[in-house]
């Protein structure tokens, strides 16, 4: 096994311990702490697929504001393993069963799909993830969804101080 | 092999500029104030440094009881470690760098973001009213600048065409960026300034109103910890500037290019403790609205002019 | 009065109402209260200071306060102090209206530039007495320290609790039967039950004060800061009630610092109380000893000579720089310069130089005398002092540039902690704080004492009434007290250094050694000594943070009867929570700051 693979398998398993580490915390803070490992082992998935600007701006972005902000709203909401109102035992039976459906509905679907099967990522090949190509491809091809994803978030921001401000 | 040399040679160095930093500061601190600081300890003083290490080890490891005890212990440690995860980018030399990444000023600015967390975390863990106030502050404080930083470097991006360090450091061999960019050099200083949450912006920490705000919990090591990281965020951003606007290693010959790095860091290090020396502290929100409202107009009209000079050049 | 025999037709004056009509010309205020209040029996007392005394039953003193507060001409609108007396030792109290206890009451008029002093006598143990506080904001702390020091509880007033005591003392200080000094009390011993009870006193519970523990949108957070805070500057704990970041109110908690000064005067001689006297204001060193002084010297009628005056001026002014040296320092500190400070008391150091050398000692020199000063100034003086001078001037430029005209000092005070003139005559503000709301007020021109009127100097104001401008106000008073030195410096008188006055203590010891006559007195003097006539007499001085006063009883005896300290931090500090509604938490530590508190001040 090559170090590409071994890194692979790790930071796997690094991701699905951490995002089962996720739902089983009692506290919701170690929750979203386990949520920035899940981030950081994907970003380490974009690395090995070359995608560079990818995993760096998941970063940036997800673990770096998004989850912060997660962070104040459950500091400042105060939760706690007594305060949260205790679900019944059908309940959580029942909502692993339908999980486990949705998953295997989702394998089977990937493993009957014909144009995927038998090819492996391309890691640390081509050209597509650099940032150089991206740009271009952002540019020239998507440029309309581009704009339109800036106008949305400008639309978002708005809202924002619209609401949050004090009369 | 040669490889392993540097990486370590980097963290030796760092860790030995962060820890020099408490001598430094107190220093140059009594020196603009009329007094003389630390002077008996060694020649000029300097064993303070390893006297306070020394105590800060042999303190009582206590942790609150009533505080989360993970959370505790690990909120210093994110500091340190994404700050010195910052410098693996930094170009000391033409061939001293840990890793020239593709995306160096992308994977700063990751880290930067990252140094949030140890805040926010160590303000939570203390479980205590004044903490949760200085590391909320904090956060929103870092979070704003951050986002001044990052587009204050886009400007020298777009003049040099790349992300990599060393192809910024290698475009101003002719004419430092500084002459180039001086506005994304002054909010680019501003907001590491705020980054690192030095005075003035050191709320979080502001010692007349909160005691010690988001680490008036911590004693011993994980204090140390804590003043390590601020020491080094100092000294990182002092490197930015000096190797993004005013040439990083480049200099005349008669002297080797690292010394140069070195003497440039200095200045601006020198610089940081000036600040701290003589200027008041702003109100929290005034620090916000200014970011707000004069830096990122200041900031994006930068980015646009350096794009209409820079197509016109072109073209 | 007429005659209550129906069929005499004579008219009958009692003692004491021929006693007001003797006296009823010497005032017009007297007057106008007896035709708006004719039922009312106003019994004048003459005092040493001349300040119009009136006695008054405790049915009327609402009534007749709100009159002279609200409806007379140039009105009683500051109340300048509340305090009691315990009258039950008191000799030759049977030509007063005295009982058991007395409540005082004064009162001053900025338009009138007088005082009133309102007195009720008590009947009884802890006798009550309807409070005031629906009419004078500041009286509220004033009547409890009345309640806490001597037990008399006040009708109507919203919280009736110890305010300068712990709040589990048993007994009430300054009653005459409470002992002085912890050796008569009997041994101290802490127990696990004191400890509970001493913790769950200090427990704050805002029910007690009005306040919700939450509002329709939020949870109030209810932060405590001090006692040990860096911000503080002293002893002192006020919990917030905080909506967020904003506060919404604000409960001073003081008395960390009492340590019985005014009890300490009924103890000690009128000679061996100065040195207490330094101490109360710990800033302002030899002006208090000033204050106190003055007070005993109108009380024996001694006239110092001119050159006592001019020395006493220069010390006082060259404590006033001290104080406000500090003062600054530590104001650019609070707001996050940390730097100024450091030059500031290199600065002090220089002040102190001249200080150590005329009196001998640096922040207590307890260096004035009764009828003068201890010494004569030393060979040199003027050398040291014209350096001063000299000196001075460049710093106090380089201070202003550094701090006063810095944009983030002026970001974080102005528009801060603003409060109107009406405001600061309803709390009771003196001192830089009033004179900041654009009125130019100054003890030292209005009422000119110690030689003060020889002057030549003048009083800063500024309009808007907020930290910054008190900030500028100080450090204009900085360039004048400097200019009032110079004036000393260059006009010294020559004379004696203390009044030739057989009261002055300690005596001109020329005689001394020759007379035993004058031996016999000085003996009598400094051991048990000097014996000051019976009387009242108030003085009220400029001092560095507003208008400081001592009220004296003497009952011809060795020591004071009542030693009655108005200090100006009182009613600033009562005045914070008020002043910093609405602001937050940082904005706060400014107000502190402009305020210019000394905890000795304001606990004694």
């Amino acid at each position: 096994m090559g170090t590409a693979q071994i890194l692979f398998w790790s930071l796997t398993a690094l991701a699905l311990i951490s995002a089962i580490m996720v739902l089983v915390s009692k506290n919701p803070v170690y929750s979203v702490l386990w949520l920035i490992v899940v981030f950081f082992a994907i970003s380490g998935h974009y690395i090995l697929l070359n995608a560079q600007f990818l995993a760096i701006v998941n970063l940036i972005v997800y673990a770096g504001a998004i989850m912060v902000l997660f962070l104040f709203v459950i500091m400042l909401m105060n939760l706690n393993t007594e305060t949260e109102p205790q679900k019944s035992i059908w309940m959580k039976f029942f909502g692993v069963v339908a999980g486990g459906l949705l998953l295997s509905f989702f394998i089977s679907f990937v493993i009957s799909s014909a144009d995927l099967k038998g090819k492996s990522a391309q890691l640390k090949e081509g050209e597509i993830g650099l940032i150089k190509t991206l740009g271009k491809a952002l540019f020239n091809d998507y440029v309309i969804p581009f704009e339109i994803a800036s106008i949305l978030f400008l639309s978002a921001m708005v809202g924002a101080v619209v609401i949050g401000k004090k009369d | 092999m040669q490889h392993i040399w540097i990486v370590l040679g980097v963290l030796f160095v760092l860790l030995n500029i962060a820890a020099g930093l408490i001598w430094l500061e107190r220093r140059m601190l009594a020196m603009w104030q009329d007094r003389l600081g630390p002077n008996r300890a060694g020649p000029l003083g300097i064993l303070i440094v390893l006297a306070d290490t020394l105590k800060l080890f042999f303190k009582e490891d206590w942790i609150p009881p009533f505080a989360d005890k993970w959370v505790f212990i690990t909120a210093p440690a994110i500091v340190v470690a994404s700050v010195l995860m910052s410098f693996v980018i930094i170009p000391f030399s033409p061939s001293i760098i840990v890793s020239d990444l593709n995306v160096g000023i992308l994977f700063f600015l990751a880290m930067s973001s990252l140094g949030v967390y140890s805040i926010v975390l160590g303000g939570w863990a203390s479980n205590n009213k004044y903490s949760l106030l200085g590391a909320l502050r904090g956060a929103s404080q870092m979070i704003a600048y951050e986002v001044f930083m990052g587009l204050s470097l886009m400007g020298i991006v777009m003049l040099t065409g790349s992300f990599k360090l060393s192809d910024i450091v290698n475009a101003q061999k002719d004419v430092w960026f500084v002459f180039k960019q001086p506005v994304a050099l002054v909010i680019f200083f501003i907001a590491g300034v705020a980054e690192t949450h030095r005075l003035p912006f050191d709320i979080p920490e502001a010692e007349s109103e909160l005691i010690a705000g988001f680490h008036s919990e911590y004693s011993g090591m994980k204090f140390g910890m804590f003043f390590i990281g601020e020491y080094l965020g100092v000294t990182l951003i002092s490197a930015m500037t000096a190797t993004m606007f005013f040439g990083g290693w480049l200099g005349p010959a008669f002297l080797p290019p690292w010394a140069w790095f070195f003497i440039k860091t200095f200045a601006f290090i020198l610089f940081f403790i000036l600040l701290r020396a003589s200027l008041p502290r702003p109100r929290y929100d005034q620090l916000m609205e200014t970011g707000w409202k004069v830096l990122l107009p200041l900031v994006l009209l930068n980015l646009m002019v350096t794009g209409a000079i820079a197509l016109w050049i072109r073209g | 009065m007429f005659c209550k025999n129906k069929t005499c037709n004579t008219i009958h004056y009692s003692p004491l109402t021929i006693h007001n009509y003797y006296m009823s010309d010497a005032s017009a205020i007297l007057t106008s209260l007896h035709q708006q209040f004719d039922a009312v029996t106003f019994v004048p007392q003459q005092t040493v200071d001349n300040i119009d005394t009136l006695w008054l039953p405790k049915e009327n003193i609402v009534a007749v306060v709100r009159y002279l507060k609200n409806t007379i001409s140039a009105p009683f609108n500051l109340l300048y102090d509340l305090c009691g007396i315990d009258e039950r030792d008191r000799m030759g109290k049977e030509k007063l209206p005295a009982k058991d206890f007395t409540v005082i009451y004064s009162l001053f008029s900025l338009d009138r530039n007088k005082f009133i002093r309102l007195k009720v006598a008590l009947e009884g143990e802890y006798p009550s007495i309807p409070s005031i506080t629906s009419l004078f904001k500041n009286a509220n702390w004033y009547e409890r320290e009345v309640y806490d020091m001597f037990g008399i509880k006040f009708e109507g007033h919203p919280h009736l609790q110890r305010i300068l005591m712990p709040l589990t003392w048993q007994g009430h200080p300054l009653r005459k039967e409470h002992p002085a000094r912890a050796t008569e009390i009997g041994p101290y011993r802490l127990i696990n039950e004191t400890i509970d009870r001493e913790q769950d006193a200090l427990q704050f519970k805002p029910e007690e004060w009005g306040m919700k523990r939450e509002s329709d949108d939020a949870d109030f957070m209810f932060l405590n800061i001090g006692p040990q805070h860096p911000g503080t500057h002293g002893v002192l704990r006020i919990v917030l009630q905080l909506d967020g970041e904003d506060i919404v109110d604000a409960v001073p908690e003081i008395g960390f610092h009492h340590r019985g000064a005014e009890k300490m005067g009924e103890r000690q001689s009128w000679h061996t109380y100065i040195p207490y006297t330094d101490r109360i204001d710990y800033l302002g060193g030899v002006m208090n000893n000033l204050a106190y002084l003055l007070a005993v010297e109108k009380l024996a009628g001694i006239e110092v000579p001119d050159r006592v005056k001019v020395i006493r001026v220069m010390l006082c002014e060259l404590f006033r720089i001290s104080s406000h040296l500090v003062w600054f320092g530590t104001f650019a500190q609070d707001v996050g310069q940390l730097s100024p400070v450091f030059y500031m008391f290199t600065d002090r150091e220089k002040v102190f130089d001249i200080i150590e050398a005329v009196c001998g000692g640096r922040m207590h020199p307890n260096w004035f005398r009764i009828g003068g000063v201890a010494q004569d100034l030393p060979k040199g003086w003027d050398g040291l002092v014209r350096d001063f001078v000299k000196y001075f001037p460049p710093k106090i430029k380089e201070y202003t540039n550094m701090v006063i005209r810095n944009s983030l000092f002026k970001g974080r005070t102005k528009g801060i902690g603003v409060y109107t003139l009406d405001e600061a005559i309803e709390w009771g503000v003196t001192g830089p704080g009033l004179r900041a709301c654009g009125l130019d007020w100054d003890f030292r021109k209005k009422q000119p004492y110690s030689g003060y009127e020889m002057f030549d100097f003048e009083i800063p104001t500024a309009q808007n009434g907020d930290c910054f401008d008190r900030a500028v106000v100080r450090v204009e008073e900085l360039w004048q007290s400097l200019r009032i030195i110079e004036q000393c410096l260059n006009n010294m008188p020559e004379g004696n250094y203390k009044a030739d006055h057989p009261l002055t203590t300690p005596p001109l010891k020329k005689y001394t050694m020759q007379d035993i006559e004058t031996l016999i007195t000085h003996f009598l003097n400094v051991s048990w000594g000097p014996v000051i006539p019976a009387g009242e007499a108030m003085s009220c001085i400029e001092a560095t943070k507003g208008a400081n006063s001592y009220y004296l009883v003497s009952d011809g005896n060795t020591s004071s009867y009542r030693t009655r300290i108005r200090t100006p931090s009182f009613p600033h500090m009562q005045m914070v929570p008020y002043v910093s509604k609405g602001y937050t938490v940082a904005d706060l530590l400014s107000i502190l700051g402009s305020v210019d508190f000394v905890l000795a001040d304001i606990d004694r």
